[in-house]
């Protein structure tokens, strides 16, 4: 369980219960309560709230990066760069918990009826 | 050489698409078939076909999303492999270009038939969705080669990294026969073809098929031992009886009913009496339950798999017999390989099930 799981979920009114999908999600799809007419729809919008907060993390991440780069008078050809076996296994772990957390709300078991 | 190595953020791309499927798969597709027992009760059905299945799946939003993620991450995938073979494409073109000679017959007369360019030229889905199907992009050997290991969830590996399946397939092909002349019947870019070498090394090898792309591309990797020869498998244009084997790795599902029987009736004609032939390729939904059938079923509604249903619904058995093939067999290859999801697009459930690589084989008397 992450620190986040204390946070309210954008959708459900039960934030009291684990925000969570099978563990690993920041958000849920567990209540009757719809921000958008369909249940579709309202996925969609978990993902992209998701999706957005994980690209602007990202941003922000690669912003401070070549900020100390260009401090550093430090120029990097990333394309050039190969990962270490250590490194792709250390990456795969954090794509996989960025592809839960993401696709977390289309994932979640159907509500139960209101 | 081999294809350009993709830019960062391709690489990131494909790590992406493989992580975002491969969670499909585990969290949706495999709990959505765990259910279905519990779907068909509550419902009050016991359904028979894959259709009455299906309709048990075709409103949940977990389902719909499913199919969505799949032909998404599909499409781009393809795209981004080609994006990435393409970054380098003179130089590897060039590489083609020189490569001809002893070891690859091709065929600038030979017309390919409508079936097989008709999607592309209409503006259909292209063959799982790859943009030009397999005869538009001349490096679309190398972009095959990327984005069929990419398909398997291993881009990083190569689609070569992991033939332990071929080889026990070849193996059992061959049996205690040793053939010494082998033809690999739309071959692509050789993926087969070369396993058929390395298990029968002292075999002559011949893998045909209608793109001179990936012939071209296939002749590259080599090993130049091996022929490549442009053809169409319904009428090859070899002499009566001039094989001992004939295989085919994931061909069957990507013709019309009418030239698969065409193909069957070449390959009979082709082989010596004795002779074998030997497919490895999607299971029929006859060896699958209704629920599995339905996932399995996707690819002909939504990757572009035009002639995956005909096939899959089909009595392919029947169809060897029907052109003189005797001692018809087929069932699950028995090679046990836990990290392999299955070649289906949608209908994997993240675990290992043999049923996946399903084998073929008849005698000409």
């Amino acid at each position: 369980m992450s620190e986040r799981a204390s946070e309210p979920s954008i959708l459900s009114e039960r934030a009291s219960e684990p925000s969570t999908v099978r563990g690993r999600g920041d958000v849920v799809i567990d209540g009757a309560y719809r921000s958008l007419p369909d249940e579709v729809s309202d996925r969609l919008l978990a993902l992209c709230t998701a999706l957005a907060a994980e690209v602007w993390t990202t941003r922000d991440r690669l912003r401070l990066v070549e900020s100390a780069l260009a401090r550093s008078d430090v120029t990097l050809d990333i394309d050039g760069v190969r990962d270490t076996p250590e490194q792709l296994d250390a990456m795969r772990v954090d794509r996989d918990a960025f592809v839960a957390r993401v696709l977390g709300p289309i994932a979640a078991p159907a509500p139960p009826p209101a | 050489m081999p294809p350009a190595r993709p830019t960062h953020d391709q690489s990131a791309r494909l790590d992406f698409f493989e992580g975002a499927r491969s969670f499909t798969y585990r969290e949706i597709v495999a709990p959505l078939l765990a259910e279905y027992p519990a779907r068909a009760a509550a419902a009050g059905i016991s359904p028979s076909t894959k259709e009455e299945a299906g309709a048990l799946y075709t409103a949940d939003p977990r389902y719909l999303f499913a199919c969505g993620i799949q032909r998404n991450a599909q499409r781009m995938t393809w795209h981004t492999a080609a994006e990435s073979v393409h970054r380098d494409g003179d130089g590897l073109a060039g590489e083609l270009a020189t490569s001809a000679g002893p070891g690859l017959e091709l065929d600038p007369g030979l017309e390919l038939p409508a079936w097989y360019t008709r999607h592309t030229r209409e503006g259909r889905d292209d063959i799982h969705l790859v943009p030009g199907g397999y005869w538009g992009d001349q490096l679309i050997g190398a972009v095959y080669d990327r984005g069929g290991a990419a398909y398997r969830l291993a881009w990083r590996g190569g689609y070569d990294a992991r033939p332990g399946a071929l080889h026990a397939f070849v193996r059992y092909a061959a049996g205690a026969a040793n053939p010494a002349r082998v033809l690999d019947l739309g071959c692509s870019f050789g993926g087969l073809t070369r396993v058929v070498h390395a298990v029968l090394p002292d075999a002559q090898v011949t893998g045909i098929d209608l793109s001179a792309p990936a012939l071209t591309y296939a002749h590259h990797l080599g090993p130049d031992t091996i022929t490549y020869a442009q053809r169409d498998a319904e009428r090859t244009g070899y002499p009566d009886g001039s094989f001992d084997l004939v295989t085919a790795f994931l061909l069957l599902h990507e013709v019309p009913d009418d030239v698969r029987a065409s193909i069957m009736a070449e390959a009979f004609r082709l082989l010596v009496p004795g002779g074998l032939v030997a497919f490895l390729d999607i299971p029929p939904y006859s060896a699958l339950d209704p629920a599995r059938a339905w996932f399995e079923s996707f690819d002909g509604r939504g990757n572009g798999e035009n002639y995956w249903e005909c096939f899959l619904a089909s009595d392919f058995p029947e169809l060897l017999r029907s052109v003189g093939f005797v001692d018809v067999q087929d069932g699950a290859l028995d090679f046990d390989e836990p990290d392999y999801w299955g070649s289906s697009a949608l209908w994997r459930e993240g675990s290992f099930d043999p049923v996946h690589r399903w084998v073929t084989t008849a005698v000409k008397p």
